[in-house]
This record gives structure tokens, sequence and C-alpha cells, in this order.
């Protein structure tokens, strides 16, 4: 079976470019808790041009998380952003890589056509936003 | 401190007390210590010999610190309080109080003095729509200080208090047991530290990007105001009020972790500190002739959280720019959508009209082109996502109904889209001025296209889709026997014009969608009875069935509204009209302060002779401290054009003589001056003379 975490990086560093990356130059580490190991993916980026390399290196961001979290986010059935304000997954360095990179994470419509992730209840009070 | 409360901010933490210092909160009561939209103190209570203090006076020494002077209650007016108390307060990513006291006495002095402290960690939804918690709490003393926390599977809140005066340390807060010789003095620094435990040591996601030391930020102040623009008039107000509106866009200023050291302004205090795609998109062109930076960015900031998806949840497409972003519990755990949410139709033309307007007045080439790519994604969202009827108009509807935004316009309150007579219209709606931001995206959007981004034919095509969205928007929306565009298309219905008059016809003078001829009759409404309150025009008619002056949407008046509305006025040629919407609202200013809130109340000037603050009103709020910024654009008649900065002035008589020195631009720095001659219409009863509580 593949492994989507691979599948995810792999293809990634496949492509070579990325226009959503084209404000970036800067490098991400991605460190995957699993158990008592941790896995390191290292990406580069510059202006678009993509650098993908599964190893522990020095990076200006870094992303860590257990490995279930990523596999999560990269389905597309955990939202990065609310992963990290639950304290799933935390960061050191510069944010806006990190924040620009969430965006390469799938389309959730297709994957997850009801919505939300299965832990969010329904809401209480009035619809979201400024109404009153 | 206009209604009894003292609040003081910096980015998106802020501490709202009593006159006292005191923090009291109830469950739907917005006062205590906010940071990251979760009430870190909700009770910080002091206390001397177990009795409440009186407050003497208040300084608001600065947005981010107040001073407070307080004495026991003697009872009796004929006796002095031989002992008195000042607590100095400053936000510095967290709280920090001085507190200070001293005995006046003879003698000695024996106090004991106590800091009752709690935090309910409510999320500032849960306070606005009183919600109750889930997770569990847990209070505990460690090294001498005192530890709340609120905990909900891995997320985790926590505060700390600690004191550099030795303390009694309990559960419930510190007790100090003080031994004061006559004259002395006795301090001690509580500091509130507001924590986001992570087990994978995280960095807090949100900063105001600005130092945490005091004197660096007063510094930092200072340096705001110098750069800015300097405003010299014959008027007082004026004066008053323009150093009030940069002084607290100083104090909005918020960077969320993408854009570094740099800031853009969050919406309003207290509900919404935070990113808003909108309200920082139109702040920052209301502030573009001042502090042109803030433009730049919100367009780099809000290009980065460009949608890139489709998400039902978050109502994302690709190509849309985001509504808001949350940090509390209720979007962490997915209750509500902000993390972030895209449900606005408006966000994302506008957001290509700033990129226009920005590059017009600062000729930062550079950043049109470096952006190119999220500029055409808004341009083709208008048509590809933002046109879900397949008319040709942006529409909207939210994809979850029990979490998404039912309007997704400015005026974003359930019921503030109706019929004249009351009916709510079905979905997908069509609001005007939608139509109206997207006929001014296309029009810039070719320009950019054809002069920055070397694409000839998406500026013809632009332009040729500009024509044809102004052709058909004036006979599909405009209401002939009344002589208005309608409040907007009812999907529902097939199209049925939603015939309401309301306030946003007069942002389509700002889009510049009215022809010239249907002009007088847009302006013949703004200006006549049923939308003109005296203070401004009023976002629902009194004829129609959902008005309601102190209706949020629905009646009131909006000074960021009546700001696009003036500077549309100017637009068409209406000098005088603009320059008596920006005279009344300057009146209007001087009950607030110089700080003209979100709203006020629709009433006839005539009647309540002062603006009635709208109840539960944001202030400051972004977008009205840029108003009267914008209404100085627009009474010295401020225009770029080619490399030089056009100044027509048309301002009214009663403000004298008025110049802007340094103005920046591509230019460099110019000076505009202006004379007020027009003759407005002051005849509404004299504002009372501004009295500080």
């Amino acid at each position: 079976m593949s492994d989507p975490i691979e599948d995810f990086f792999e293809g990634l560093g496949k492509r070579g470019y990325e226009p959503l990356l084209q404000h970036v130059i800067g490098s991400i580490r991605f460190d995957l808790e699993n158990g008592d190991e941790t896995d390191h993916w290292w990406v580069g980026m510059d202006r678009g041009k993509v650098t993908v390399l599964h190893e522990d290196r020095v990076a200006k961001s870094i992303s860590r998380q257990d490995r279930a979290t990523m596999v999560d986010a990269i389905l597309g059935r955990r939202n990065p952003m609310t992963t990290f304000l639950r304290g799933d997954s935390g960061y050191s360095g510069e944010g806006e890589p990190l924040v620009i990179f969430t965006r390469l994470f799938p389309d959730r419509s297709l994957v997850s056509p009801t919505g939300p992730s299965p832990t969010a209840t329904a809401p209480r009070g009035r619809p979201a936003g400024r109404g009153r | 401190m206009t209604d009894g409360q003292v609040k003081i901010l910096d980015g998106n933490t802020f501490a709202v007390s009593d006159k006292a210092g005191d923090i009291e909160a109830t469950a739907t009561d917005p006062s205590g210590l906010f940071a990251l939209d979760t009430r870190f103190l909700s009770t910080w209570r002091l206390t001397l010999g177990g009795k409440r203090l009186t407050p003497l006076s208040v300084d608001d020494l600065q947005y981010f610190e107040a001073k407070f002077f307080l004495v026991p209650d003697t009872g009796t007016v004929y006796s002095d309080s031989e002992v008195s108390v000042i607590r100095q307060r400053t936000l510095n990513s967290g709280m920090r109080e001085r507190l200070t006291v001293l005995n006046h006495a003879e003698s000695d002095a024996d106090l004991t003095l106590r800091l009752d402290v709690d935090s309910d960690f409510a999320d500032l939804f849960e306070v606005k729509d009183a919600l109750e918690k889930v997770g569990s709490y847990d209070r505990r003393t460690e090294d001498g200080r005192l530890v709340l926390e609120y905990r909900r599977d891995s997320f985790r809140r926590q505060l700390v208090v600690s004191s550099s005066a030795p303390a009694e340390v309990d559960e419930g807060g510190l007790t100090f047991a003080v031994r004061l010789p006559p004259g002395e003095r006795w301090t001690t620094v509580l500091q509130v530290e507001t924590v986001t435990p992570n087990r994978f040591a995280s960095q807090p996601l949100a900063t105001t990007g600005r130092s945490s030391h005091t004197d660096d930020m007063r510094a930092d102040l200072d340096r705001w105001i110098a750069a800015a623009p300097r405003l010299e008039s014959d008027d007082q107000q004026l004066q008053r009020t323009y150093t009030r509106s940069l002084i607290d866009l100083a104090a909005l200023r918020f960077s969320p972790a993408i854009a570094g050291e740099d800031t853009l302004p969050a919406a309003g205090l207290p509900w919404f500190m935070s990113m808003f795609g909108r309200d920082s998109i139109l702040t920052s062109m209301q502030a573009l002739p001042f502090v042109p930076e803030q433009a730049a960015t919100t367009i780099r900031v809000l290009a980065a959280w460009q949608g890139s998806r489709s998400d039902d949840f978050r109502d994302e497409d690709p190509g849309k720019i985001v509504h808001e972003l949350r940090y509390g519990e209720m979007a962490a755990f997915e209750h509500r959508p902000q993390s972030p949410y895209y449900g606005d139709a408006d966000g994302t033309p506008l957001f290509v009209v700033l990129m226009d307007e920005y590059e017009l007045w600062s000729g930062d080439s550079d950043l049109v082109r470096e952006y190119e790519y999220e500029g055409r994604a808004a341009l083709d969202w208008i048509g590809r996502y933002g046109d879900l009827m397949g008319n040709g108009y942006i529409s909207y509807r939210p994809r979850r109904e029990d979490t998404g935004l039912a309007n997704q316009c400015w005026k974003d309150s359930w019921n503030s889209i109706s019929y004249r007579d009351g009916r709510l219209p079905g979905f997908p709606r069509a609001t005007c001025e939608l139509q109206g931001y997207a006929y001014d995206a296309m029009t810039r959007g070719a320009r950019l296209a054809r002069k920055f981004w070397d694409d000839e034919e998406l500026a013809q095509r632009l332009e040729r889709e500009a024509a044809r969205l102004k052709e058909r928007f004036n006979q599909d929306f405009w209401i002939e026997d009344g002589e208005y565009y309608a409040l907007a298309l009812d999907g529902a219905a097939d199209g049925a014009p939603v015939d309401a008059l309301s306030s946003n016809i007069g942002h389509l003078l700002w889009s510049g969608i009215v022809p010239e001829d249907r002009a007088e009759a847009v302006v013949r409404h703004l200006m006549g009875p049923r939308l003109y309150s005296g203070w401004g025009v009023r976002t629902l008619a009194t004829v129609e069935g959902r008005y309601n002056p102190i209706g949020y949407h629905v009646g009131t008046v909006w000074p960021f509204d009546n700001s696009f509305i003036a500077w549309g006025l100017r637009r068409y040629g209406y000098k005088q009209e603009a320059a008596q919407i920006a005279s009344d609202m300057l009146d209007a200013a001087a009950y607030f302060d110089g700080r003209l809130p979100e709203a006020f109340g629709g009433y006839d000037r005539t009647e309540t002779r002062y603006p009635v603050q709208y109840p539960t009103a944001c202030s400051p709020q972004a977008w009205s401290t840029g108003a009267p910024l914008l209404f100085l654009r627009t009474m010295l008649g401020l225009q770029p054009s080619g490399e030089h900065l056009v100044v027509e002035p048309a301002l009214p008589a009663n403000l004298g003589s008025v110049t802007l020195l340094d103005i920046p631009g591509r230019w460099g720095r110019l000076d505009a001056f202006g004379r007020g001659l027009l003759a407005v219409d002051r005849e509404h009863p004299e504002p009372a003379p501004v009295l500080r509580d």
C-alpha cells in the first residue's frame, strides 16, 4: 500500500515548480513523530522552484506534529490551521512559508463533501460572522 | 471611556475594565483581558482591607497603557483619605500592572491588599453569544506564581500571574501584607502572561509585530505619527479627530505571523481584533494618502491566504480573498468556520481595486507585478465562482446553512437584505454594491493587465465584460418608478429586484457603474429625508419595512459607509453634497472625542440633537477610524494623476483653512491647501462641548 506522505512529498518534488509558492524563498522541515521515531522531510522553496529531500536538514521553518496528523492534513481530512490552534501541531522559525505551504493541501470538498472533520459538532448560537 | 469602561489595546490583545481598573466579567459582558480571541482574565479585583477602592481619575496615557488613581472609600467627603493607590497598566504581549500604595498619614499603616484573580477562558464568540464551556479547568500555585489553566483534548490555554514583591499566593489570587511608614510608598509589579502551551513547542500565530517594551512602544507611536502627513487647520475639532484617527490606526495594527514585522489593520475592539479581509482592504484604502505602507502589507497578507481549494465549511474557493481568521476554541474545534473563513463576496473584487489604487498612489509597480498571479486569480473568481446564478452577477449563498454567513456583503447581519415590505429574499442574493465592485475591479484589472502584466488580450476582455456588466446592471437593478437601484436581485425569485432603498446605492457612485444621467436621481435619494439623517446616510431608508433606527444594518448610520459614499459623490462632481456629509460626520465625531464609533442611531438629527451610539458598537473600529482620513482626502479633492497629485479642494466654510503637509506618494512628498468656501447646512443644533467622563 502506498504511503500518503511519501506520495505527497515525492509528487511535489517531481513537479519541481509550484506557482502557489512563488513568493516564498525559504525552507521548511516537517518533523513527523511516530512513537519514538521522527521522520523528516525537507522542502526548499525559491520563488516557485521546489526541492524536496527526505532528510533531517537545517531549515528556516520547522513544523512538528504526529505522523497521523500530517496524513490527515495531506488527505484533506483535517485543516492545518485548526490542527495548529488545537495544539496538535506546532512550529518554530518563520511562519509565513508554512501558511503559504498549507495552500497545497487538497480540495476538502472532494474528500469530505459534507464539510468539516467528523469531530465537529453542531454549533450553538447564531451563524458565523458579525451579524447580531 | 464613553461608557464608563477603560479600554486599552495592542494588536489583538486588549483589556477592558471599570474605572477602578477592576475586571468583573459576566458570561456575556465583554470585559476582561483578551488575547488570541480568548478571555484570559475574567476577574481582576483589588481590595484594601477587604474593601473596594474608589476611582479618583483615570489617565489613558497611550492606547496600550492606562493609569488609575484610587482611594479607599472614607464614607464621607469631609475626611481625606490617608492612603492612595495607583495602578499603572500596560499591555506587553500580556499585561503588566505596577501597583503603588502611598501612605499620607503621620503614622505607620498596616495594610492588607488583595487581588482576586480568575479566568473563564471564554472564546470571544462565547462571550458574544453566551455559550457554555466543554473542557476542564485547573488552578494551582507554582513557585510563588498563580497558574490557571483550561484544557480540552490537546487544546490548552494558560494564565500565569507573578509579583515582584513577596505575596501570599493562593488558588484564588494574591495577598500582600504591607507595613508602610509615614510618607513612604510600596510598589509591586504584577505580570500576567497569556500562554498557549503546545507539546510541539509552538510560536504564537499573531503578534502586534512591535516591541514588548513600553519605551519602544512610545517611540514607535511617535514615529508612526511623525511619518504621517501633518494637518494644519483653523478647526480644532478637525485637528483632534485627525490625531485621534492616527493613534487609533496605530493601536489597531496587527501582525499575523505571515506579515513578519509589517502590520495591517485589525477590524475593531472588542469583537473584531482579528484579520478581516474586507475591513483591512477598505481601511487601507481610506488611509492610503496617509499611511500607504498598510495597503502593501494588506495585499501581501491577503495574497498569502487567498483561497486555493473548494471547502464548503469555510465557503472557500480558488482565488477568493479571506474573510476572517480566528484563533479561539470555537475556530479550533470547528464549531465556527473562521480557520480561516472565506464567506464574503466583496473582498475579492475589492482586493483588485486596492491593488490598482495602491499603485496609482505609490507608483510601486513591483508589487502589482509580483502579485499578478493573485490578481488574476481574484479576477477569475468573479466570473467563475462568484456568479452563482450564471447571469453575470456576483451573488452569494452560504454553503453550510448552520455555520455559514447568510449575508456575505458588508451588511452581514441576517436581516440586512430585504424587500420594501420587509420580506427576506431567497438565495442566491446579488446585492447591488457587489456589482459595482466587480465593475470597478474589471476596469482597474484591465489597467493592471495592460500596463504591468503585459496581457492586452485580458485587458480588452475585462473592458468588454465591464461594459456589458454596466449595461445589464442598469437594466436589471434600476427601479423605474422610484428612480434608484434595487438593493439586490433575488435568486430564488427568478432574479426579481429586492426593492428596498438603501445606502448601498452610494457605493455604486464610488465604483463608477452609474451612468451620468442617473447620478442625480441617486444623489437626490442619498441626501433626501428618507436616507439622510442629518448626521449621515442611513443604511436603510425610513420608509422601508425593516427600518429601525438602532437596527445594526437596517437604519443606523455607519461612518465608514458614508466616507465611501462621499468619495463617490465627488467622483460624480457632487462637491457640495460630499462636503455636507463630511461636515456632519465631523460634527458627530466631536461627541465621541474625535473617535467615530462603528455605527450610530439613524434618528433624525433634529430629534435627538446628538448622535446616539449603537448599543454594542465596536470602538475604536478600523474603518470608522479611517473614515475621517477619507473625508479629508475627499474634501481636499486629492487624486493621483500620472506622476502628479491633483488637489481640488471643496471644503465646508466652517472648517476655515485646511493644510495637509507632506502627503506621501509617487511624487515624493507634497502639500495640499484648501479654504472652506462651501456653505453647508448646519441648521441642525450645534454640538455640545465635549465632556470627557
